[in-house]
């Protein structure tokens, strides 16, 4: 039957003209054929086929650069690894051995605290010893070569003043025949070793050091021997000698005053 | 095509000769003028080797070359004052450039036909410049489509996908394509 015909006007025979078209069997298309003959010229050809060859060649280089390129990356990126790990490595090893000469520095220096003859084991008296030391040498410039020993210190502060000369012993019976005499001090006589020297009192500053320094099982004979003194200035012989020979049975090789024995009879080193 | 990629000019070159005429008759037959076909047929082709990469074998090459052939044209006629041929004016310098091209088919055809047929070559001669002045005259669409179906092989729906239309459209615009040549055809003969 009539097939549906389209809005505008398409017969039958304009449509088996079209299908015969489109199967390949219509003249349209060889007449097309024969008139149809523009073509490209050869110079636009060797153009485009020449423009395909570099492209090629484009591509070639571009994948060789690509390789040289990762691998410069690649080597760069090893080089700066390389040289951080040295650098590391040297300021590790320069840390190092600052370390260690801090450590030796800090070694020497308790060494030589702990080898100084007056530094007790205890922290506290250490640093009361150290305290001590410049209060005492503030007056005089001792050289420190010599030895710090207190009591030679207190002896070098007061040295040995000019005093009155007073025979070794002299007894009770004979003590008042002797002439009063004032307290001045003894004229010197050639032999020096009865020279007697008055436990004076002690001066400001030794007493200011004395005072700071407190009572410490090191300093105990140092106390011991500040009583002795203070009982021969109150002339409590007898006491001061029981005392000193109790001294020397608690410590016999302690260096003691040469003043505080020469008052004591008999003398004894 | 994947050959070319990979570096082989010769697979290229192979590719180039088979379509270059097609090409350079598709842009030809719309922009009437040599100057104008050979840079648009160049334009196609470096396009072509420069975005070979991008050619993902999703449909064949011939439709791929195709559709980039009927975009470089879009791109000139809107780039260009002058519109998409239609008139006679056109179609003169169209067949003034061509009568070049149809001398050396004329000169094969004599050695191969001699001295009889010389009325049955007019005659040819004269459909054929009916058929190019009818081409000539076809709307835009039409002309594309029907120059499509005509030189390149391409399917209706190869055709569609080239010039982004559906099916029906393609095969219509065909329809009133040929249609109009035929009659325009018929018309000249009663004419001459």
């Amino acid at each position: 039957m009539n097939e549906k015909k389209p809005a505008t006007s398409m017969n039958n025979e304009d449509e088996v003209f079209f299908e015969n078209y489109l199967q390949g069997g219509s003249p349209l298309s060889e007449i097309y054929k024969k008139i149809d003959t523009a073509s490209p010229s050869d110079e636009l050809d060797q153009k485009i086929l020449s423009a395909a060859q570099t492209s090629i060649n484009k591509k070639i280089t571009s994948k060789t650069q690509k390789w040289s390129q990762i691998t410069s990356w690649a080597a760069s990126i090893a080089v700066f690894s390389i040289v951080g790990l040295l650098v590391i490595n040297t300021w590790q090893a320069e840390q190092n051995e600052i370390q260690k000469e801090l450590l030796q520095s800090h070694s020497i220096k308790e060494e030589q605290s702990a080898n100084s003859p007056l530094t007790p084991d205890t922290k506290d008296s250490e640093s009361k010893v150290q305290r001590i030391k410049p209060q005492a040498q503030s007056k005089k410039t001792i050289p420190q070569e010599e030895n710090n020993d207190s009591r030679k210190l207190l002896y070098k502060i007061n040295p040995a003043p000019v005093m009155q000369t007073a025979p070794a012993y002299i007894g009770r019976s004979q003590l008042g025949s002797l002439p009063k005499k004032d307290n001045s001090l003894p004229e010197k006589s050639e032999d020096n070793s009865h020279n007697i020297y008055p436990i004076t009192e002690l001066s400001e500053e030794t007493k200011e050091v004395a005072l700071q320094k407190e009572i410490t099982p090191l300093n105990e004979p140092e106390v011991q021997l500040e009583k002795i003194r203070l009982l021969i200035k109150n002339n409590k012989i007898d006491e001061a000698h029981e005392l000193m020979l109790q001294f020397k049975i608690k410590y016999p090789d302690y260096t003691i005053d040469p003043v505080i024995i020469q008052h004591l009879p008999p003398y004894q080193e | 095509m994947d050959s070319f990629h990979e570096g082989d000019t010769e697979a290229f070159e192979v590719l180039y000769t088979r379509y270059k005429k097609p090409i350079y008759h598709y842009f030809f037959r719309q922009v009437h003028s040599k100057s104008i076909a050979d840079e648009l047929h160049q334009d196609v082709w470096l396009n072509i080797i420069k975005s070979s990469s991008s050619f993902t074998q999703q449909s064949s090459f011939k439709t791929w070359l195709y559709k980039v052939a009927h975009n470089r044209l879009i791109d000139h006629f809107r780039h260009s004052s002058k519109q998409p041929l239609s008139l006679v004016q056109s179609f003169d310098k169209h067949v003034e450039a061509n009568e070049e091209c149809t001398k050396k088919s004329e000169s094969i055809d004599a050695d191969n036909h001699p001295q009889n047929e010389p009325d049955r070559t007019l005659q040819e001669q004269q459909i054929g410049n009916a058929l190019l002045k009818g081409i000539d005259t076809l709307p835009e669409a039409q002309k594309e489509v029907f120059l499509l179906h005509e030189k390149t092989g391409l399917t209706l729906q190869e055709i569609a996908l080239i010039t982004d239309s559906t099916f029906e459209s393609t095969k219509s615009r065909l329809r009133y394509a040929v249609k109009k040549l035929r009659h325009h055809i018929a018309q000249s003969q009663v004419v001459n």
